[in-house]
């Protein structure tokens, strides 16, 4: 299947730019319930349109993850293809997560009180 | 041959690394590896190998290029605007010199314990500044302590009735202990600014 690259609307800036904000709490949140790995992580996102337009992003986005303490990661065999590389939320990702669960409600409120007439 | 090695992943793989020159090593050889693995699996969950396949898996991972900006956007902040780290290593150097002008001047006065006051806040100042390496700061300590040792060890002197044995050379060497710590002050402050103006101009 030959994703139509050419026929998608191009992301509005707007768009792209809350994605960027909040695009790492979405990949938190899909951990809290088990580690997961790269392409599986994907598949969950994907399933949700607008979350993620070019997968190959997520990447750079996992290591700094990684890299702030909020996931760690780890190798798991796999009876189908190559070894896959599992994230999973530290005790940091969970605190993370659950200071933008209590955040958001009171933020799309805010934003949602200006826009609305 | 393994699917990393197919022309197509290779040459993906490639333009990645391309577009990805600016990350450290260790990021790219990170992001090259992350990259590799998704298309294994992914190819691998689909039971695909065909060049269609590898096609369709490509153009969803996305350009190379967004791939590595997002990488590149994830570095580090640089360093602070040159001017503003500028104006404040200036400011501290400054606050380094006055301090210590004021200290080995309230040395010499009728009462040089006063002279410790600033002589704190010159060092404190000293060693919370981050533009001066180590042996900076201990150039800085060392020299801003002169006057008042000069002082100390000439009043113990001058009280058990012996003299230094300067003679003539008592007033320049009671200046160059006065004027010891400005001078380091002064280097002290370039020190500071040099890497500083070296960086503005370069980035100019």
């Amino acid at each position: 299947m030959e994703p139509d690259i050419a026929g998608k609307p191009a992301a509005s800036k707007a768009e792209s730019q809350l994605r960027k904000g909040v695009l790492e709490y979405c990949v938190l949140a899909i951990l809290r319930d088990g580690p997961r790995y790269g392409v599986e992580l994907l598949e969950t996102l994907g399933a949700v349109n607008g979350m993620v337009t070019s997968q190959g992003t997520i990447y750079p986005l996992l290591s700094r993850l990684r890299r702030d303490g909020l996931v760690e990661t780890h190798w798991q065999e796999s009876p189908s293809g190559p070894p896959r590389r599992y994230y999973e939320l530290t005790p940091s990702g969970h605190a993370a997560l659950k200071e933008f669960t209590a955040i958001w409600p009171h933020f799309r409120d805010a934003v949602d009180h200006f826009i609305t007439d | 041959m393994t699917i990393i090695e197919h022309p197509l992943v290779e040459k993906y793989l490639a333009a990645v690394a391309r577009e990805a020159a600016g990350l450290s090593p260790e990021r790219r050889n990170e992001l090259l590896a992350d990259l590799e693995e998704h298309i294994a699996v992914a190819l691998a969950e689909a039971s695909a190998s065909g060049d269609d396949e590898i096609r369709a898996v490509l153009a969803r991972l996305g350009d190379p290029r967004t791939i590595a900006a997002t990488a590149l956007g994830d570095e580090p902040p640089a360093p602070q605007s040159p001017g503003l780290a500028v104006v404040r290593a200036v400011v501290r150097a400054l606050a380094v010199l006055m301090l210590l002008g004021m200290a080995s001047l309230l040395a010499f006065s009728a009462m040089p314990a006063l002279g410790g006051i600033p002589l704190v806040g010159a060092l404190w100042c000293l060693w919370a500044g981050p533009q001066w390496c180590k042996r900076d700061k201990v150039i800085g300590t060392a020299t801003a302590l002169v006057p008042l040792l000069f002082v100390v060890t000439q009043s113990v002197i001058a009280a058990n009735g012996l003299h230094l044995g300067l003679g003539d050379a008592f007033i320049p060497v009671s200046l160059a202990a006065l004027a010891l710590p400005t001078a380091a002050g002064a280097y002290l402050l370039w020190s500071a600014v040099r890497p500083l103006l070296g960086s503005t101009v370069r980035e100019a």
